[in-house]
């Protein structure tokens, strides 16, 4: 295993298990205080007001999508220190559509 | 229903689904989203944005493992991210464009092609050894093998990009078949590779999903947590169960899931 590959691997876990360890304190604590509220996932999606508890969670929700796109930017970073020129380029495309798409 | 029971259900449907996604190496979005809408009444778009976050989860998590085994192109991974990207950010703008029904009827025929992998698994080619010129100016094989079709590969790698997108799910089997069987790579640089992508490719139809307001927090989080759980049990499962004795189990399964959106969509 080359160092790139060990560090891809520990960036990935760790995003992660930040994420879902976020998202669960979150979810509970809203949970612990509107728990016994009525459920529905019915109607078609609107963007609403999040409470603070929802935005903890929305928090683990953004540091999962950011896991994969930090992976890339860390593939960028270790092709350029390569000299490798094509891949650079290519993983720095890959970058930029996930920010352009996000952001 | 409370939302501490309709949460608990949630997450427990949502482990079966990543326990039978990781067993039939479908991905947890292809069973979880009809497990959303069909099981739970959850609306077609929120259905697939929980799906979309779940997809990103256990994908990281499977790569994580894969990317130490050395089994995983980062090369070819990374030149076909270009195109899977791209269609995943044009396929979640027709997402918002189409009616649910719609989605619905394209995600009945995505489950029948599924179903019809599960029961008869393409019978595996002989791994080339002849590059695609492109391969060779790239640096694209790995121990081993060489790689061919590359053009090809990478434009059915958009059509999956657009799938994931628009359905909210990893769309696992269809890069695999660009892989192996247009790419011709040995299975397992396959699905370790197709496994790399698919957070990525989420995670382009992620913005778009968040703008609409398809990702609504109370329903991703015990979703998320059950797909990742089940996931993680069904990689360690996979080792000790014969699943080839379940496939007609699971494929019928599917089947079912597959009529049920579909009339879902035409009503």
């Amino acid at each position: 295993m080359t160092s790139l590959e060990r560090t891809v691997s520990t960036a990935l876990r760790t995003g992660v298990i930040l994420a879902a360890l976020i998202a669960g304190i979150g979810g509970l604590s809203y949970l612990a205080l509107h728990g016994s509220d009525p459920a529905s996932f019915t109607t078609p999606p609107a963007l609403r007001p999040l409470s603070a508890s929802e935005r903890i969670i929305a928090l683990g929700v953004l540091v999962m999508i950011a896991t994969p796109v930090v992976r890339v930017a860390l593939l960028a970073i270790a092709f350029a220190r390569q000299r490798d020129a094509i891949f650079a380029f290519l993983s720095t495309l890959v970058l930029s559509v996930l920010l352009a798409a996000l952001l | 229903m409370t939302l501490t029971l309709f949460s608990a259900e949630l997450a427990a449907a949502s482990m079966l689904a990543g326990l039978i996604g990781a067993l039939t190496g479908l991905g947890g979005g292809v069973l979880l989203v009809p497990l959303l809408i069909l099981g739970f009444g959850v609306n077609v778009h929120l259905a697939a944005g929980a799906s979309l976050i779940s997809v990103i989860a256990t994908s990281s998590g499977a790569a994580s493992s894969y990317v130490r085994d050395g089994l995983t192109n980062i090369r070819i991974g990374i030149l076909l991210e270009v195109a899977t990207t791209l269609g995943a950010v044009a396929g979640a703008l027709v997402a918002s464009h189409l009616s649910t029904s719609a989605i619905a009827v394209i995600f009945g025929i995505v489950l029948l092609y599924s179903a019809a992998k599960t029961i008869a698994p393409s019978a595996q080619p002989t791994p080339g050894t002849a590059d695609d010129p492109i391969a060779v100016r790239l640096r694209l094989g790995g121990a081993g093998y060489g790689v061919q079709r590359v053009p090809l590969g990478f434009a059915v790698m958009a059509v999956a990009g657009a799938l994931s997108g628009l359905l909210g799910i990893g769309s696992g089997a269809l890069k695999v078949l660009a892989m192996d069987r247009i790419m011709r790579l040995p299975f397992k640089v396959s699905t370790t590779t197709s496994n790399f992508m698919i957070g990525v490719t989420a995670a382009a139809s992620a913005g778009i999903y968040l703008r609409h307001g398809y990702i609504d927090p109370l329903l991703v989080w015990p979703v998320m947590l059950g797909v990742l759980a089940g996931a993680l049990c069904g990689a360690r499962l996979l080792h000790q169960i014969r699943v080839a004795s379940l496939r007609w189990l699971f494929s019928a399964v599917i089947v079912v899931l597959a009529v049920e959106m579909i009339a879902k969509g035409i009503r």
